[in-house]
C-alpha cells in the first residue's frame, strides 16, 4: 500500500515531466518545420528583390541607351556617317566616358561606311570605307586623354549592312539584340541599335550600342556574397548570361559539361521546376527557385537562386539547439520542483497514510507528528493525533480482537449472533467483600487496575477474548470471535498463568502490605451464542446461553472443594492427556439436567 | 594510296601555314613623329597594295630611338642628327636607288651620298608670339631675353634647339663642338630661366597642354616653335607673327630611314616609292605643313601655301640660318649642360 503510493507519486512526476518533454519537443518540431517552410518564401523574396533589381538595372541601361541611339543616328544629315565623322565620335566619346557599360558605340550606312569609337581591346576610333573600291578599315589608338598614339590600316572584311544589328532595325523601333559573346573582350553583352530613314522611306544608316553585361554579373556576385548563395540569369536561349559563377563567356544549360548546383538548379527550373532542390558535386543539398520575368515583349529572362541548405539549416539548428537547451533546463527545474513539492506533500501525506493504516490495524503504540508546513497536512495530523488518542481510550473499553476481525474481514459490527463451541472462563476474587471494607477506594482500585490488568494480558497473550468485567469478576472466552485451535487449551493454561501470575503479585503485595488476592477460575467447554447483542446504537459483542452458567458455577464451585482452578467434564475431555488433572466430584451443575463431573487443574 | 593522301594533306597544311605567315608578313610598320603623314595617303596605300599598316608615333628622336631597339619597325623618320647616330650604330640600312623610281622628285642636293636615308620634310625653329600683348617687336633670339617676357615664355623641349638658339645668339654656330662654346650657351640659357613658363608640350611639371591655349589666355607672350606646327594658329589668329631671328634661324630636316631589322623589303620600297610619288607628296605636304623636299610635288602646291613664308621662307628669312648637323663628338657636353639647365628650371619652379 505505502509502495503504491510511492508508485503513484513517482508516476506523477513522470507524467509531469513527460508533459513537459513532449509540449517542448511539439513545440521545437512544429518551429523548425516552420522555419523549413519559410525557407523557400525566404528565398522568395529574395529572388523577387534581386529580379527586380536586374529589370530596373536592365531598364535603366535601356533607356538610356535608347535616348543616346536616337541622338546618335539623328545626327547624321546625309547618309554618310564619315561626313560628320568628328561630330559622330564626340558623340560616342561622351557615351562611353559617361558610361561604364558600354563597350562600344557606333554608325553604319547604307553604303557600307562604318565609323565605331570601341572600348575593347583597346581604346580606338575604328572605320571603314570604301577607297579605289577597296574597303578599307582605320583604326586610331587613343590615350585615355583621347589623344592618338597609334594607327592601324588594312582591307577590311566587315560590312555593317549585313550585320543583324543593321539589317534587322526597324524604323523608329529600338532593336535589342540577344545576349552575345564579345568577340574581343569574350565578355557577355547584348547590342541595341537604332536606324534612321529618309523621306523615301528607305533605311540610311544605323547606330548601335554594345551593353556588355559584365556589371549585372558583378550585381549578381555582390547579392550572392551577401547571402551565400548562387545566382544566375539565364536568357530566352538558356544561356547563363550573368552569374555568381567564375565564369567567362555563357554556360548554355542544355550542352554544359558543368554540373555543380547552379546549372543543375537552371536545369530543373527550365524543365518546369519552380522550386526545389539539387545536389552539388560533393552531395551537399541546395535548394532552389526561380523566377521568369520579360525583357522585352518576346523576350523572357530567368532568374535562378541556389542556397546550401547546410546555411539555412544552420541556423535553425542553432535556434532548435537553443530550444533544447532551454528546454532541458526548463524541463530540471520541473523535475526539481516536482521532487521538491512532492517530498513537502508527499511524504507527510505517505505518513499520514502509514499512520493511519496503524490505526487501521489498532496499532496504537505509533507517535504521530504534526509538524507539517502545510496547512491541509498540519490539520490532517492534528486529526490524527486526536483520532489516535481518542483510539488508545476507546480500545480499553472494547474488544480489541473483535474490531480488528470486523476491520480485517472489512465488516460493519452489526446485531447478530450464532451458535458456536467456545471455550469459557469465569474469574473472581475470594471474599472481595471483606478485602474492599479493610481497603480504601482509591487504594481498592489501584490494586484492583494492577489485578486486571495483569490478567488481561493473560487472556489476551492467549487469544482468549475478554468479554467484561464484572465487579471483581473476569468473563473471556475462546473461538469466538477468531477461530482458534485449541481453544480449551488455551483457556485452561491461561487459568493456570493467571493463578502463577497471581501467586507472583501477591509475594509483591505482601511485601508491599498489600491486602491478598486469590483467585477462583472455572471453565467450561461447550455450545454457546456469540455475537452483537444490543442496540444499534450501542452494542456488545458478548455469548450468552447455559454454558456461560456453567462456567460461572464452576468458578464458585471451588468455594465447596478449596481449589482455584474447576473444569467441567467437556474440558476434562479435550485435555486431560496435557494436563495434571485431578477428579473432584460428579455434581449437579445449575443450568445442566445431568449430573456432571467436575476436575481441578493442579499446578 | 593511302600515305599519299596523307602527304597531299600534310603538304597543303604546310602551304597554308606559310601563307598565313606570308600574309601575317605583309605588315608595314612605321614609327614616325606624332601625325607625320597624312592617314588618307596611309588609306590609299592600303586600298592599292592590300598591306596592311601600323603605324606608332614617338614626340623625340629619343624616344624612337630607345623604342626601335625593342620592336620591329620597317621605316622611321629621323632628323638629320640622328640619322647619323643611326648610320653610327648599324641600325638603319643603305638604300637601293633602284627600287625607287620617285627618287628623282627629290631635291638632288638635299640628298645623302651614301643614300643612307631620304629627305621627307624640313623645316625651322624660330619665334611665334603675340606683338599686340607683349608691346614689343621681336627681331633676334636676344629679344627672348628681355625681362618684359618674364615668366610668358614657352622654350623647346628639344636640346640641341635650344643650345643653337643660345650659340646663336653668342654669334657662334648652332653646331658647335667646342666645350667652352657650349657653356656659355648653357650660361645664356640660365639667364633665360626667368621668363621661361612652359618648356614643350611632354614635360608635365612645366608643360603646356595647348600653345593655341595658352596664347589666347595670354598666359604666355612667345613661344620657340616649329613653323609646321604653328602655321594654322597663325592663319586664325593675326595677332601671332613668326619671326626668322637675325642671328640666322635653326633649320632641320626629318628623314625617313630603313631600319637594318626590317625584312619586308619588298612592301618597305612599294610604300616609299608611294611615298615620292608627286601627287602623293604633294598632299602630304599640305596636310601636314611642312615644306617638302620633292621638288614636283612643290610644283603641284597651291600658291597660297608656296607664299607662305611661315612654311617656305625667303632667301632674306634664311639669311644666317644654319641646318642642325649631328653633334655627337659632343653629345655628352651637351647632355650634361642640359642635365644642369633642366635641374635649374625645375629649382625655380619649385621656389615659384
Amino acid at each position: 500500500m505505502i509502495n503504491k503510493l510511492n508508485l503513484i507519486s513517482v508516476r506523477f512526476s513522470m507524467v509531469l515531466i513527460a508533459m513537459i518533454v513532449s509540449f517542448s519537443i511539439i513545440i521545437m518540431s512544429y518551429n523548425f518545420h516552420r522555419s523549413t517552410q519559410n525557407i523557400y518564401s525566404f528565398l522568395y523574396k529574395i529572388t523577387d528583390s534581386i529580379t527586380d533589381n536586374i529589370i530596373e538595372k536592365t531598364n535603366y541601361y535601356l533607356n538610356k541607351t535608347n535616348t543616346h541611339i536616337k541622338v546618335l543616328a539623328n545626327n547624321n544629315e546625309i547618309n554618310n556617317i564619315l561626313y560628320s565623322k568628328e561630330k559622330n565620335i564626340e558623340l560616342m566619346k561622351q557615351y562611353i566616358f559617361s558610361e561604364e557599360h558600354i563597350s562600344s558605340v557606333y554608325l553604319g550606312d547604307n553604303s557600307g561606311n562604318f565609323l565605331q569609337l570601341r572600348r575593347n581591346p583597346k581604346l580606338s576610333v575604328r572605320s571603314i570605307e570604301t577607297i579605289d573600291g577597296k574597303r578599307i578599315e582605320f583604326f586610331e589608338y587613343k590615350k585615355d586623354d583621347f589623344k592618338t598614339y597609334s594607327y592601324e590600316s588594312f582591307i577590311s572584311k566587315y560590312n555593317p549592312t549585313v550585320r543583324h544589328w543593321y539589317k534587322y532595325a526597324q524604323k523608329n523601333m529600338i532593336r535589342i539584340s540577344d545576349p552575345y559573346i564579345y568577340a574581343f573582350s569574350k565578355k557577355p553583352g547584348i547590342t541595341i541599335s537604332y536606324p534612321k530613314y529618309n523621306k523615301y522611306n528607305e533605311k540610311i544608316l544605323v547606330a548601335g550600342i554594345d551593353i556588355t553585361l559584365e556589371s549585372l554579373s558583378e550585381f549578381l556576385k555582390n547579392e550572392a556574397k551577401k547571402i551565400n548563395a548562387g545566382i544566375a540569369l539565364i536568357d530566352n536561349a538558356n544561356n547563363i548570361i550573368a552569374s555568381s559563377l567564375n565564369n567567362k563567356g555563357f554556360i548554355n544549360i542544355a550542352n554544359t559539361q558543368q554540373k555543380n548546383e547552379l546549372i543543375q538548379a537552371s536545369a530543373k527550373y527550365l524543365l518546369g521546376d519552380k522550386k526545389g532542390e539539387v545536389l552539388d558535386l560533393n552531395n551537399e543539398k541546395y535548394a532552389f527557385v526561380g523566377k521568369t520575368f520579360k525583357i522585352e515583349d518576346t523576350k523572357s529572362w530567368h532568374i535562378i537562386l541556389t542556397i546550401p541548405k547546410q546555411t539555412i539549416v544552420q541556423d535553425l539548428e542553432k535556434t532548435l539547439l537553443e530550444t533544447i537547451a532551454i528546454s532541458i533546463i526548463i524541463i530540471f527545474i520541473f523535475i526539481f520542483i516536482a521532487i521538491f513539492i512532492s517530498r513537502k506533500l508527499t511524504k507527510p501525506i505517505i505518513q499520514i497514510s502509514k499512520d493511519m493504516e496503524e490505526l487501521h490495524q489498532l496499532n496504537l503504540d505509533i507517535e504521530i507528528k504534526a509538524d507539517s508546513n502545510i496547512v491541509e497536512i498540519k490539520q490532517a495530523q492534528n486529526s490524527l493525533v486526536s483520532l489516535l488518542s481518542g483510539m488508545r481510550s476507546f480500545t480499553k473499553y472494547m474488544p480489541v480482537d473483535l474490531v480488528r476481525i470486523l476491520i480485517k474481514t472489512n465488516q460493519e459490527a452489526k446485531i447478530g449472533g450464532n451458535e458456536k463451541e467456545l471455550a469459557i472462563m469465569f474469574t473472581d476474587i475470594e471474599s472481595f467483600t471483606t478485602i474492599s471494607e479493610t481497603l480504601s477506594p482509591a487504594e481498592l482500585t489501584a490494586q484492583l487496575s494492577q489485578y486486571f490488568n495483569e490478567m488481561s494480558i493473560i487472556i489476551t497473550k492467549n487469544q482468549g477474548t475478554i468479554d467484561k468485567y464484572i465487579g471483581d469478576a473476569i468473563m473471556a472466552f475462546w473461538g469466538a470471535p477468531i477461530d482458534i485451535d485449541n481453544s480449551v487449551e488455551k483457556a485452561v493454561s491461561t487459568a493456570i498463568e493467571m493463578q502463577k501470575k497471581l501467586a507472583i503479585m501477591n509475594k509483591k503485595w505482601e511485601k508491599e502490605n498489600k491486602a491478598q488476592f486469590k483467585t477462583r477460575i472455572g471453565v467450561h467447554y461447550g455450545k454457546t451464542l456469540v455475537g452483537n447483542i444490543g442496540g444499534d446504537k450501542r452494542m456488545n459483542y458478548t455469548i450468552i446461553g447455559d454454558s456461560v452458567n456453567v462456567a460461572s458455577r464452576l468458578e464458585g464451585i471451588n468455594k465447596l472443594y478449596s481449589t482455584n482452578i474447576m473444569v467441567s467434564d467437556e474440558v476434562y475431555q479435550q485435555i486431560n492427556d496435557k494436563f495434571n488433572m485431578k477428579y473432584i466430584d460428579e455434581i449437579e451443575l445449575k443450568g445442566k439436567t445431568t449430573k456432571t463431573k467436575i476436575y481441578t487443574v493442579e499446578n | 594510296m593511302k600515305y599519299t593522301n596523307i602527304l597531299i594533306k600534310i603538304f597543303f597544311l604546310i602551304c597554308i601555314t606559310f601563307s598565313l605567315s606570308y600574309a601575317n608578313d605583309k605588315v608595314l610598320r612605321i614609327y614616325s613623329w606624332t601625325d607625320y603623314i597624312d592617314i588618307n595617303i596611309l588609306k590609299k596605300f592600303v586600298a592599292i597594295t592590300g598591306i596592311k599598316i601600323k603605324y606608332d608615333m614617338y614626340t623625340s628622336n629619343e624616344e624612337m630611338y630607345k623604342n626601335i631597339k625593342s620592336k620591329n619597325y620597317d621605316i622611321v623618320f629621323p632628323s638629320t642628327d640622328y640619322v647619323s647616330k643611326l648610320k653610327r650604330n648599324d641600325l638603319i640600312k643603305i638604300i637601293k636607288k633602284e627600287k625607287l623610281q620617285n627618287l628623282k622628285n627629290i631635291d638632288s642636293n638635299l640628298l645623302d651620298k651614301e643614300l643612307y636615308s631620304i629627305p621627307y620634310f624640313w623645316g625651322t625653329t624660330g619665334i611665334i608670339y603675340n606683338e599686340k600683348s607683349l608691346g614689343f617687336k621681336i627681331h633676334k633670339w636676344s629679344d627672348l631675353w628681355d625681362p618684359r617676357l618674364k615668366n610668358r615664355l614657352s622654350i623647346s623641349e628639344d636640346m640641341q634647339d635650344m643650345f643653337a638658339i643660345a650659340l646663336k645668339k653668342l654669334g657662334y654656330s648652332a653646331n658647335s663642338q667646342t666645350k667652352k662654346e657650349i657653356k656659355k650657351a648653357y650660361l645664356e640659357l640660365l639667364k633665360l630661366i626667368p621668363n621661361v613658363k612652359t618648356i614643350g608640350s611632354n614635360i608635365k611639371v612645366l608643360g603646356s597642354e595647348n600653345l593655341e591655349n595658352d596664347f589666347i589666355n595670354k598666359h604666355i607672350l612667345a613661344s620657340i616653335s616649329y613653323n609646321g606646327d604653328i602655321v594654322e594658329l597663325i592663319d586664325s589668329n593675326k595677332d601671332l607673327k613668326y619671326v626668322y631671328p637675325k642671328e640666322g634661324v635653326i633649320k632641320w630636316m626629318d628623314h625617313i630611314a630603313i631600319l637594318k631589322e626590317s625584312k619586308n623589303e619588298k612592301i618597305v620600297y612599294e610604300f616609299l616609292d608611294f611615298l615620292l610619288e608627286e601627287e602623293i607628296a604633294k598632299t602630304n605636304a599640305h596636310t601636314i605643313g611642312f615644306a617638302t623636299p620633292n621638288l614636283n610635288a612643290k610644283k603641284l602646291l597651291d600658291k597660297h601655301i608656296l607664299d607662305n613664308r611661315v612654311i617656305y621662307p625667303s632667301k632674306l628669312n634664311l639669311h644666317n640660318s644654319e641646318f642642325q648637323k649631328n653633334i655627337d663628338d659632343s653629345y655628352l657636353i651637351y647632355k650634361k649642360y642640359w642635365g644642369l639647365f633642366l635641374s635649374q628650371i625645375k629649382g625655380e619652379d619649385n621656389d615659384k
